[in-house]
């Protein structure tokens, strides 16, 4: 929904982000995205589990390594009730965080609510970030993840015929990426893929970027600078994959649903890929979250007016 | 007389809780687990302990595990700096 004014903040959402100013201007702290990288990580993930975001019960959680073109990698196999007992769609999670940042850790509130209250089996992965590993070594990754989820989703008791690429922000851009790459590879077949909140155009030049660019919790300074660490060309390195709202979409892409936050700097990013996807004839439902703000899934234990969006979130994954 | 690492320390929690810099607590208080600092406090005592004592935090140190409480905040400035705190 292409606007020049910005929307009203949920009630919800600005008294967090007045907590969070306060607090910032009180100890005289800087913008997070500003503080040197290795810092930064470790800090978004202390900040992350002392907010202490309720773990939904799991039947099984169980730390895995994933084979990828690049070696192991981190993951973690999430199932939300015992094996049998439902008919479990596979839920590939792609974690957010700019590819810079964040991981499976950061993101395990979220994998366990996904494979409780769907129910679903979740398979997470810890992706190689930038700028260590240059683009598309993140994405790769992410595919492997989905060639390993595909391989041993029985075994663990989810359904492979129904496999949902799920992520928030990057993750939920990877998400589509990944769904991109199984068409043109003829890899597996994806049900579904779950946005939450996409950057789907790394040339940042959608309206939103301008109307929610300062003061909405995910600026323009912060997204370009996660943009560069990304791609060094800057915008000149988008490609259909990580800019697929740039570029047609291929008929026969997997369905999808995003879920878009208001007050979003990349809220238009999703808007202008859907019409890429009608496009094409490529079935997707969005939903609009009013009032809310960039990676809100995440923050819902600290933003209620989330609560009802977690819902038809999870139902669609459900149905997939 | 110079504040000791703990009296420092004690001071720091106290103006980056959000129930107050009246709020009391002892040494081995949880402090994060009884809510007398929450994730944004974190960050404040953090920034206040590396203002007061010169030092920067390396990565390894940014865990929950050593902003528990009063105790566990000095015993992760002791092993920086090489010296145990005074109380």
């Amino acid at each position: 929904m292409i606007r020049a004014e910005p929307a009203a903040l949920h009630p919800d959402t600005r008294a967090y982000l007045a907590d969070m100013s306060a607090l910032m201007a009180k100890m005289k702290l800087p913008p997070l995205w500003t503080v040197e990288l290795a810092r930064r990580r470790a800090l978004n993930k202390m900040l992350i589990a002392s907010s202490k975001p309720p773990l939904a019960p799991c039947d099984l959680v169980e730390d895995v390594q994933i084979p990828t073109r690049a070696g192991p990698r981190r993951g973690r196999v999430y199932r939300g009730v015992p094996a049998g007992t439902a008919d479990l769609p596979v839920v590939v999670y792609h974690h957010g965080g700019g590819f810079a940042i964040g991981g499976i850790d950061e993101s395990d509130h979220e994998c366990r609510r996904y494979a409780a209250a769907t129910p679903a089996l979740v398979v997470a992965i810890e992706y190689r970030k930038s700028p260590e590993h240059p683009y598309p070594a993140s994405e790769e990754d992410c595919y492997d993840a989905l060639l390993w989820a595909a391989d041993r989703a029985a075994s663990y008791g989810g359904n492979p015929a129904r496999i949902v690429l799920a992520g928030v922000s990057a993750g939920a851009g990877a998400a589509t990426a990944t769904a991109l790459r199984a068409l043109e590879r003829g890899g597996p077949r994806i049900a579904l893929v779950a946005a939450v909140t996409p950057w789907y155009d790394k040339t940042l030049s959608q309206p939103s970027m301008q109307t929610y660019g300062s003061g909405f919790h995910l600026d323009r300074e912060e997204v370009e600078h996660y943009r560069d660490l990304l791609l060094p060309a800057g915008a000149a390195g988008a490609d259909r994959y990580n800019s697929p709202a740039l570029f047609p979409a291929p008929a026969g892409l997997a369905p999808h649903y995003l879920l878009v936050a208001e007050c979003d700097a990349v809220a238009d990013d999703s808007y202008v890929f859907a019409e890429r996807l009608a496009a094409a004839g490529v079935p997707y439902e969005l939903v609009l979250a009013k009032g809310l703000i960039h990676a809100f899934t995440l923050l819902a234990h600290l933003i209620p007016a989330a609560d009802p969006y977690l819902d038809g979130l999870h139902a669609a994954i459900r149905n997939a | 007389m110079p504040q000791t690492t703990r009296e420092l320390l004690r001071n720091v929690v106290r103006q980056a809780s959000p129930l107050g810099s009246d709020v009391r607590f002892a040494d081995d208080t949880p402090i994060l687990a009884d809510g007398i600092i929450d994730s944004m406090g974190i960050l404040g005592i953090m920034t206040e302990i590396e203002r007061a004592l010169g030092v920067t935090l390396p990565p390894e140190a940014l865990v929950t595990e050593n902003f528990q409480s009063i105790d566990t905040l000095a015993a992760m400035v002791e092993q920086l700096s090489g010296r145990e705190a005074a109380p």
